[in-house]
């Protein structure tokens, strides 16, 4: 199946979550041609998260950590 | 005044069909003024956002106004909401510090945590009713959450010696 890897088209802050989630818990990024970036989590059953392209407050960062959160990916890392 | 998170979900009730990419970056769109963040797909979208209220009540009341209203105007279904949740930002912020990754143990961890050796562990895992059932049973063996076998160990009435034989 495959998907993207995030580049300089998200926020850095998004992109080391993204990558986390994408290198370690079965996520997956889809990079569209026009439109914002998706992260579609490991469990089907939750809605692909739409991802900003420019950087965005910390309030906005803090609102997309709690989705990822609930939609059953882990964030921060232990270690 | 204080910063809440909210947090919407809306479903549809029966069918599930797809929303339209663009429908949901039209509604990215027009969140974007409250921190907001979306999300959806196959029968349902959500949204959480940000908004400055007195209370957790008119925060959840205002932030289902403010989705809704954006809802509409990207051109989204109009679907009964599931889901309504407000969040004060500080709590928030602590909730999201923590990592939500459960601590787990394994076999030999959990019998060094209550000081006993693997196999009696294993009886214990076997015989006794109050020990905590392993959150995942792996070809290798069980995993433990660890406060689960910390509060095991707090309430375990140890009795020294070996157990008297029945007939």
């Amino acid at each position: 199946m495959g998907g993207d890897r995030p580049g300089q088209e998200i926020p850095k802050d998004y992109r080391k979550v993204v990558v986390h989630l994408i290198d370690n818990e079965g996520w997956t990024y889809r990079r569209p041609g026009g439109g914002y970036p998706r992260l579609l989590p490991a469990d089907p059953a939750h809605q692909p998260i739409k991802l900003p392209k420019t950087p965005s407050s910390q309030r906005a960062f803090n609102n997309f950590v709690a989705e990822v959160r609930r939609k059953g990916g882990h964030w921060p890392p232990r270690r | 005044m204080t910063w809440f998170s909210v947090g919407v979900e809306a479903r549809c009730p029966d069918q599930a069909p797809e929303i339209d990419e663009w429908l949901l970056d039209s509604f990215a769109d027009a969140v974007a003024a409250y921190d907001g963040v979306i999300g959806g797909g196959q029968g349902a979208w959500d949204a959480r956002i940000s908004v400055e209220t007195d209370d957790a009540d008119r925060a959840a009341m205002t932030g289902a106004e403010v989705v809704r209203k954006a809802a509409a105007a990207a051109g989204l279904p109009d679907w009964p909401m599931v889901r309504l949740e407000a969040t004060r930002q500080d709590v928030l912020e602590s909730e999201l510090a923590q990592p939500n990754y459960p601590e787990l143990v394994s076999g030999p961890e959990a019998a060094e945590l209550l000081g006993v050796s693997r196999q009696r562990l294993h009886q214990l895992a076997q015989e006794h009713a109050g020990f905590p059932e392993p959150l995942y049973r792996l070809r290798v063996g069980p995993l433990w959450v660890r406060s689960g076998i910390e509060a095991f160990g707090r309430r375990w009435e140890r009795k020294p010696g070996r157990p008297r034989k029945t007939a």
